[in-house]
């Protein structure tokens, strides 16, 4: 059964449209990185998830119950943080948590312990003690992650948990989330940067203006908005008419570019097929140098996706 | 009681507004220290002039109903007008509603929690009024009216200020929503009554019988004072058992509005 459920889903404002008909699958362990610039909907979507805000039209499940239906039942399944948060100023990190951990109903005498485990997860354990309005903002950002692990979600809604952060900070919390996914936890994560996203992610999803433009496994999603790879190709300038000319006609290929020293082929075969590439131009005794894939990124998708759509 | 005391949100409450480490240790000790003379001085004052015999217990007594009754007017909404709205511009509202705790936990432990500085004031004058009232030889009925009405107006108006704190979403709102709907009572009531009198030429006017009065707590209280012989001839206790019903048909009303909704799910308020 899919942990995450999102069917055509919907949100209206007054008078704007801000979720267009939005759908999603995503398995147990899934780490969904949902990428989209500012106002495109992510939060929206979030929320809506979260049982903070209820759909216009459409249903969103989380393991298989209804987000609208049965909010209680959904909730004690995730943890959400949100874009902006706050946190009690005046307590101290351990109270915090204690607190948190009393609401979702934890008994008493399993709390100490539950709260040392967080804590070790999000290395904050030698600040147990500290006041949280001590704490540094990278800080309150694993402190705020930390309260929502305590009744144990299965289902993780992240609103860009790392926006706001320095780089070091930032690692933190990636590295946090790579132990979340060791765990086997579900995450939904959203940003409206890449590269933050790119190397945990088990899937992505490109929002735009509230609709989901491509969607799916990371190098699908690659291979779908590329349709292929990039091969650069270095050969002498003397060679490289020929080496055009041979590489027209092999299969598969798309284009030839001229790019610096570089000839750059949109090719679209598979792996198995891209040595044939080679050696189609080494028969043809073109001088090859160098031949690499170039690295197609999230960051490259994503400004090749919402070109022409950003405004 | 014993699962009241373990209402997480009680605790909170009372953790960071009754108990709160914020300020410095001295600037605590410092703050009790002025505190406890301004108490030790008023009870000193008052014990010294009843002893002298400069007034009477009864008198005493109605200075001090008095004296508690505006503070509480003042106090109470202004203790409560933030316990929501505060959460909501700390951005930590969304996280409380999403816990499992039930509405009833979360309007009830702040109603009480936030109130709790109103009614340990309540506890510095209840000796006071005791005294008084054995030194005035007064009944009982008018020490445990006049606290009844005390205590039914500071949860009211605690309600009240908690349920525009729930209703808005500025402090600065919520808090003259609160004391505009107070004032109306307060001071509102009198003007309506000035308006009715000029109507009706002031001509058999029984003030007691003019039903917007019965919200007015100086209206309540003249009326629990006045069962002590200083009111009218006829003393009629209608405005006071009409104002102590308001309390608490007003106190339930606000609170099982706000409970029922946040049953319902916590939706954000959407613009
Ligand atoms: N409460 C609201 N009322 C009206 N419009 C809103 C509200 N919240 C968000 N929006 C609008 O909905 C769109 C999507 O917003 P949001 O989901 O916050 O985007 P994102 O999180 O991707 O930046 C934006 O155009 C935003 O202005
Ligand atoms: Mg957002």
């Amino acid at each position: 059964m899919p942990m995450v459920e999102i069917t055509n889903l919907r949100k209206e404002y007054k008078n704007l449209v801000a979720v267009k008909g939005l759908s999603l699958t995503l398995e147990p362990g899934d780490i969904f990185g949902f990428i989209g610039p500012n106002g495109a909907g992510k939060t929206t979507t979030i929320k809506m998830l979260a049982t903070l805000l209820d759909p216009t039209s459409g249903v969103a499940r989380v393991d298989g119950i209804d987000v609208t239906e049965h909010p209680e039942e959904v909730r004690a399944r995730i943890g959400y943080m949100p874009d902006a948060f706050g946190v009690y100023d005046d307590f101290k990190v351990w109270e915090y948590l204690d607190f948190f951990a009393s609401a979702y109903r934890i008994p008493r005498p399993d709390r100490p312990a539950l709260i040392d485990d967080v804590l070790e997860l999000t290395t904050l354990t030698e600040k147990k003690e500290s006041y949280v309005e001590e704490l540094s903002r990278g800080m309150k950002q694993r402190l705020c992650l930390a309260k929502t692990l305590v009744h144990d979600p299965k289902v993780l809604l992240l609103d860009e948990p790392a926006s706001g952060l320095d780089p070091r900070a930032r690692i933190e919390i990636k590295e946090l989330l790579k132990e979340l996914k060791a765990m086997g936890k579900t995450i939904i994560i959203s940003s409206h940067i890449l590269p933050e996203l790119a190397d945990f992610c088990t899937s992505v999803g490109i929002i735009e203006r509230g609709e989901l433009i491509v969607a799916g496994p990371i190098d699908a999603v690659m291979r779908e908005v590329t349709g292929g790879r990039v091969l650069e190709i270095r050969v002498p300038p003397s060679d490289r008419p020929k080496a055009a000319e041979i590489l027209a006609g092999v299969e598969h290929v798309r284009g030839v570019k001229e790019a610096g020293d570089m000839l750059r082929v949109d090719y679209t075969g598979t792996l198995d097929d891209q040595s044939e590439v080679l050696l189609a131009l080494i028969y043809g005794s073109v001088r090859v140098q160098s031949f690499a894939e170039q690295e197609t990124d999230l960051e490259d998708i994503f400004l090749r996706v919402t070109k022409g759509l950003v405004a | 009681m014993g699962t009241f005391i373990e209402n997480p949100v009680f605790q909170k409450e009372l953790r960071s507004h009754l108990l709160s480490r914020r300020q410095s240790k001295a600037v605590r000790i410092a703050a009790s220290a002025v505190a406890a003379i301004l108490v030790g001085m008023m009870y000193y004052f008052s014990v010294r002039a009843i002893v002298r015999g400069q007034m009477e217990g009864r008198d005493l007594f109605q200075v001090v109903a008095w004296c508690q009754l505006v503070l509480i007017i003042f106090l109470a909404p202004s203790l409560t007008a933030n316990a929501i709205t505060q959460e909501r511009e700390q951005q930590t509202w969304n996280a409380l509603l999403l816990t499992r705790l039930s509405g009833d936990e979360i309007v009830i432990g702040k109603l009480l929690a936030r109130l709790a500085p109103a009614v340990i004031l309540l506890l510095l004058f209840v000796p006071l009024s005791l005294l008084a009232a054995v030194a005035g030889n007064l009944p009982a009925s008018a020490l445990y009216l006049s606290y009844l009405l005390l205590i039914a107006t500071t949860v009211f108006y605690g309600a009240i200020g908690l349920f525009s704190s729930w209703v808005y979403r500025r402090t600065s709102v919520a808090t003259s929503a609160a004391s505009g709907v107070i004032a109306f009572f307060v001071v509102g009531t009198y003007l309506l009554l000035g308006l009715w009198g000029a109507a009706s030429g002031f001509m058999n006017i029984r003030i007691e019988g003019f039903a917007p009065m019965w919200l007015n707590p100086f209206m309540a209280m003249s009326v629990a004072l006045g069962d002590l012989g200083y009111g009218s001839p006829t003393p009629s206790h209608v405005p006071l058992a009409a104002n102590l019903i308001v309390c608490l048909v007003g106190t339930l009303v606000l609170v099982t509005a706000m409970i029922r909704r946040l049953a319902r799910g916590p939706k954000e308020l959407e613009q």
